[in-house]
C-alpha cells in the first residue's frame, strides 16, 4: 500500500465531507468562471468590436439609447433626424460613407429595420467580415430589390421559421399590439450568422417604411420628398489616416454636430465602456459573491480536516508506530487537502464552462451575440493555482497538528 | 424587447438615474471650485469673467490660432454664440516685451446653423505666430450680453477665480 | 543480539517532579530468541517495549536494537529502523477500523523499505487462518481474529523483532493460549526475535526464557497501568 493509496483511502473513509468539500469547491470555482468568462466576452464583445460602424448619427437624446437601438436593437429611438442633415454631414471631410436606417417596427419579436441595401455590400459588421448569403456561409436567396422584399437576420429566420418565398405583416412599434400593416413583404434572402446582433433583425428597404398602410401622408410623402423626409439615423464610416487609426476630425465633427440642435453624433466605443463603468459594479457583486462562496467551501475544508484530525489521532498514532514519520502523517493531511481542492477546482472549470455554456445559449437567443463556452478566460488561467494555494493553507493547520501528534499519548488513550 | 439582456441593462441604468440619459450637472451637489472638465478640440480653458460665467478654448497650431466660446462651469460642454464678426487680440508672446495684434475671424459650425455674426468659433493666423509656443493676451467681447475683458495664458490657462 | 541494553535509565516528569521508571543494569535478547517478561502492573514493561521501539528517548544508557545505537539517533531515523526492522502488537490490536483485513496487513509493510506484495499479505493471512476474511474489516472479525490480523500484519514486512504488549489481555484462555502458539509458531518460521510482555502465568508459562521484571528493573514503581 503506498502513500497515494493511503490518502485515496483516507477520503473515501470520510467520503461525506470529502465530497462535500469538493462539491462546495466547485460550485465556488464554477460560479467564479462563469461571470468572468461571461464578462469578459461581454465587455469584449460590446466595447471592442464596435459592430463596424465607427460612430452613429442619431437625433438628440441618450446616446446610450441610440447606441442600444441601433446597434444591438434594442430600447427606442429617442427621436429622428432630417434627410438633409445627415445629407449635410456626409459632405463632411472626415466622412467616408453613411448608411441611413429607419427603426420602428417589428414582426413576431424580432425588430423590422429598414435600410439602404449598401448596408449589406458597403460596411463590415466585424473588422475584414461581410454579410452573405452564400449558401456556403449558411445564408440563402438574396439581397432584397423591388419594394415590398426583405431580408432577415440568421437568428431571427431559425427562431421564426422563415425561408424565402414566406411573407409577412410588419407591425407598427417595438412592442406586442402595435398595427399591423396590410403590406405583405416577402423574405428573398436569409443572412448568414454573423455572432452579432444583427442576427436578429428583419431588414426592408428605406423607402418601402414611407410607404407602409396606415403611415399618415407625412409620412407616406417622405419616401419622394427628400427635404420632408426624417431617418432615425446612419451609421457612419469614418476616414482613416496612415496606421488605419480614425481620422482626428472625428472628435471635431463630433463637438460640431453635437452644438446643434438637429442630432449628435455617438461614438459607440467612447459610450459603451461608461456603460460597463455604471454596471460595472454588478459584475463586481456576482463576483465577490462568488468568491465568498469559495472561500467559504475553503472554510468548509479546513474546518471539515481540523474535526477529521480529532477523530483520527490513534489512527495517525498506529501509522506512525508502524514506522511513519513525522513529515509522511503531515504529507498525508495535506495531501488529502490538495487533492479535494483540486478535485474541487477542475470539476469546478468543467461545471463553469458548462454554466457558460447555458448562458451563451440564453444571450445568443436573446441578443443575437454569439459567445464562447469554449472561452478561455482569465479565471480559467488563475483558477487552479490560486485555489491550490489557498486549498494548502487550509490543509496547512490540520497537517501541522498531525505533525505534532504524540504517540504514546493517542494509543494510550484507547488501550 | 430582449427581455433578458434589456431588462438587466434598463435596471441598472435606470437605477442610476440613467446619468447617461442626462446632461451633466456638475454644479448641483458640489461647489465646484476648478474646472476638470476636458476640451473637446484639446486646447486649453480661459474663463471670460468667472469660471461660472463662461470660458473660451484656446488651441494654437503652428501659426494658427483657434477659439470655442463655451458656457460657464456646468455649461462647459455647449458653444456660446456671440454677434462678434472678429476678435481682436493683443498678444504677448512669451519673452517679448511689445504686444502684436491679431484679428480672429468667425468660423460659422454650419452643421449647427451658425453663421457670422452668430457663431462660437473664431480663427485667425499669423506667420509670426508660428514659433510662439507660450503667449499672454488680453480682448474684449460682448459675451452673453456683457462687455467682457478677458485675458488668455497659453498654455496654462487662466481662472480668475484661482487667482483670486 | 537483536536487544542489547546496558545502564537504561528513563525517567518521567510529571509537573515539577520527576519519577524514575526505568534504571535497567544491562538486557539482552539474541537473534530469533523468544522472551516472555513477566512482572506487576506499573513496573514498567511497557516502558521498556516503547523505549526498544523507539517511541521513548531514554534519559541515560545505552539501546542498540538490530546493531543501531538508538540513543542519540533522531525521531525520523528512529521511525525509519522501527518501520525496517520493528513490528508491534498491541493490547487492543490497535487496528484500523476502516480498512480491512488484508488492506490492515499490508499497511504495517507501508514505510518499510521492502514492500510486501499482496501475494505476501494472502499468503501471512492464511497462515494465521484468515485466508477467507480478507475483506473484512475489524468490525466484522471476532477479537481472536483481530488479534491474528495483528500478528499478520505484524509479519508481513519480515520483521528482525516482534514487541508484543499483553497481546491476549483481551483474549479468553482458551483463545489465548492458541494466540501465542500462534505467534512463536510464526516468529520461529519468519525467523525473528519475540518479546512478549504479559502479567499472565499462563501466556509466560509457554515460553523457555521468562524474565522476571522485578529483577531485572532496579526500581521499584508505583502500582496501577503502565
Amino acid at each position: 500500500m503506498n502513500f497515494g493509496a493511503l490518502v485515496i483511502k483516507s477520503l473515501r473513509q470520510h467520503w461525506l465531507s470529502t465530497v462535500l468539500a469538493m462539491v462546495s469547491i466547485a460550485l465556488g470555482v464554477a460560479l467564479v468562471n462563469a461571470v468572468v468568462s461571461l464578462r469578459e466576452q461581454t465587455h469584449r464583445s460590446f466595447t471592442e468590436e464596435g459592430l463596424g460602424v465607427d460612430a452613429v448619427l442619431g437625433p438628440k437624446g441618450s446616446p446610450l439609447q441610440i447606441i442600444l437601438n441601433s446597434m444591438y436593437h434594442l430600447e427606442e429611438m429617442p427621436g429622428k433626424i432630417k434627410w438633409t442633415y445627415y445629407r449635410k454631414v456626409l459632405n463632411d471631410e472626415v466622412v467616408a460613407n453613411g448608411i441611413p436606417f429607419i427603426t420602428g417596427h417589428c414582426y413576431g419579436g424580432f425588430r423590422v429595420n429598414a435600410i439602404e441595401a449598401r448596408f449589406f455590400s458597403d460596411f463590415e459588421f466585424l473588422p475584414g467580415r461581410h454579410f452573405s448569403f452564400d449558401p456556403v456561409d449558411g445564408g440563402q436567396g438574396r439581397m432584397f430589390q423591388a419594394h415590398d422584399e426583405a431580408v432577415a437576420g440568421a437568428e431571427a429566420a431559425r427562431s421564426l421559421h422563415l425561408q424565402p418565398g414566406m411573407s409577412f405583416n410588419p407591425v407598427c412599434g417595438v412592442n406586442p399590439g402595435g398595427m399591423v400593416h396590410r403590406d405583405r413583404i416577402r423574405f428573398v434572402g436569409i443572412l448568414a450568422p454573423t455572432g452579432t446582433p444583427h442576427d436578429r433583425a428583419i431588414y426592408i428597404p428605406l423607402t418601402t417604411f414611407y410607404t407602409l398602410s396606415g403611415h399618415s401622408s407625412e409620412i407616406q410623402e417622405m419616401a419622394v420628398n427628400e427635404e420632408r423626409r426624417e431617418i432615425s439615423g446612419a451609421y457612419l464610416k469614418i476616414k482613416r489616416i496612415r496606421g488605419g487609426a480614425l481620422h482626428p476630425g472625428i472628435q471635431d465633427l463630433k463637438y460640431n454636430l453635437n452644438q446643434s440642435s438637429q442630432a449628435q453624433l455617438i461614438i459607440p466605443n467612447e459610450v459603451l465602456p461608461q456603460l460597463f463603468g455604471i454596471i460595472g459594479w454588478v459584475d463586481r457583486v456576482l463576483l465577490g459573491v462568488a468568491l465568498l462562496v469559495t472561500l467559504l467551501a475553503l472554510l468548509f475544508l479546513f474546518v471539515a480536516l481540523v474535526s477529521a484530525l480529532r477523530e483520527r489521532r490513534r489512527d495517525l498514532a498506529l501509522l506512525r508506530c508502524l514506522g511513519a514519520t513525522r513529515r509522511t502523517v503531515f504529507g498525508l493531511i495535506l495531501s488529502e487537502s490538495l487533492f479535494i481542492t483540486a478535485g474541487g477546482a477542475i470539476t469546478g472549470l468543467l461545471l463553469g464552462h458548462g454554466l457558460v455554456m447555458i448562458g451563451c445559449e440564453l444571450i445568443r437567443v436573446e441578443t443575437g451575440l454569439r459567445f464562447s463556452a469554449g472561452y478561455l478566460s482569465t479565471a480559467d488561467i488563475y483558477s487552479l493555482p490560486v485555489i491550490l494555494a489557498l486549498g494548502f493553507f487550509a490543509g496547512l493547520i490540520p497537517a501541522i497538528q498531525a505533525y505534532r501528534l504524540g504517540v504514546l499519548n493517542n494509543l494510550k488513550s484507547i488501550s | 424587447m430582449n427581455k433578458f439582456c434589456f431588462g438587466l441593462l434598463a435596471v441598472m441604468v435606470g437605477w442610476y438615474g440613467g446619468s447617461l440619459y442626462a446632461e451633466d450637472d456638475c454644479c448641483a451637489t458640489v461647489p465646484v471650485k476648478k474646472c476638470e472638465h476636458k476640451a473637446a478640440h484639446g486646447g486649453i480653458f480661459n474663463a471670460i469673467g468667472s469660471c461660472k460665467t463662461g470660458h473660451v478654448e484656446v488651441k494654437l497650431n503652428g501659426g494658427r490660432l483657434q477659439f470655442w466660446l463655451l458656457g460657464g462651469c456646468c455649461e462647459i460642454k455647449r458653444s456660446v454664440r456671440v454677434t462678434a464678426r472678429e476678435i481682436t487680440l493683443e498678444v504677448i508672446p512669451d519673452g517679448e516685451k511689445k504686444s502684436r495684434l491679431l484679428t480672429l475671424k468667425a468660423v460659422p459650425n454650419e452643421l449647427a446653423d451658425e453663421k457670422v455674426g452668430d457663431c462660437s468659433h473664431f480663427e485667425g493666423q499669423a506667420d509670426w505666430l508660428s514659433p510662439v509656443k507660450q503667449f499672454a493676451a488680453t480682448g474684449e467681447l460682448f459675451f452673453q450680453g456683457k462687455l467682457y475683458k478677458f485675458r488668455i495664458e497659453y498654455p496654462d490657462g487662466f481662472d480668475p477665480d484661482e487667482e483670486n | 543480539m537483536v536487544v542489547a541494553i546496558k545502564n537504561l535509565t528513563v525517567h518521567y516528569r510529571t509537573g515539577t517532579e520527576t519519577f524514575t521508571v526505568l534504571d535497567i543494569p544491562e538486557w539482552f535478547v539474541g537473534r530469533e530468541e523468544q522472551v516472555a517478561i513477566s512482572g506487576p502492573s506499573g513496573s514498567g514493561k511497557s516502558t521498556l517495549l516503547n523505549v526498544i521501539a523507539g517511541l521513548l528517548t531514554p534519559a541515560y544508557g545505552s539501546v542498540i536494537i538490530c546493531g543501531r545505537e538508538l540513543t542519540g539517533l533522531g525521531e525520523a531515523a528512529r521511525d525509519r529502523l522501527r518501520a525496517a526492522h520493528l513490528a508491534y502488537i498491541f493490547q487492543t490490536f490497535n487496528l484500523l477500523q476502516g480498512y480491512t483485513a488484508i488492506e490492515n496487513v499490508l499497511l504495517g509493510a507501508t514505510f518499510s523499505q521492502g514492500k510486501a506484495t499482496r501475494n505476501a499479505a494472502l499468503t501471512l493471512l492464511d497462515e494465521v487462518g484468515l485466508g477467507h476474511r480478507l475483506h473484512h474489516k475489524p468490525a466484522e472479525l471476532s477479537i481472536g481474529e483481530q488479534q491474528r490480523v495483528a500478528i499478520a500484519r505484524a509479519l508481513v514486512k519480515q520483521p528482525r523483532l516482534i514487541l508484543a504488549d499483553e497481546p491476549t489481555g483481551s483474549l479468553d484462555p482458551r483463545h489465548a493460549d492458541e494466540v501465542i502458539a500462534l505467534l512463536r509458531r510464526s516468529c520461529r518460521k519468519h525467523r525473528c526475535a519475540l518479546i512478549v510482555v504479559s502479567h499472565e502465568p499462563g501466556v509466560v508459562s509457554a515460553f523457555e526464557r521468562r524474565d522476571d521484571f522485578s529483577r531485572l528493573n532496579r526500581v521499584m514503581t508505583r502500582g496501577g497501568n503502565e
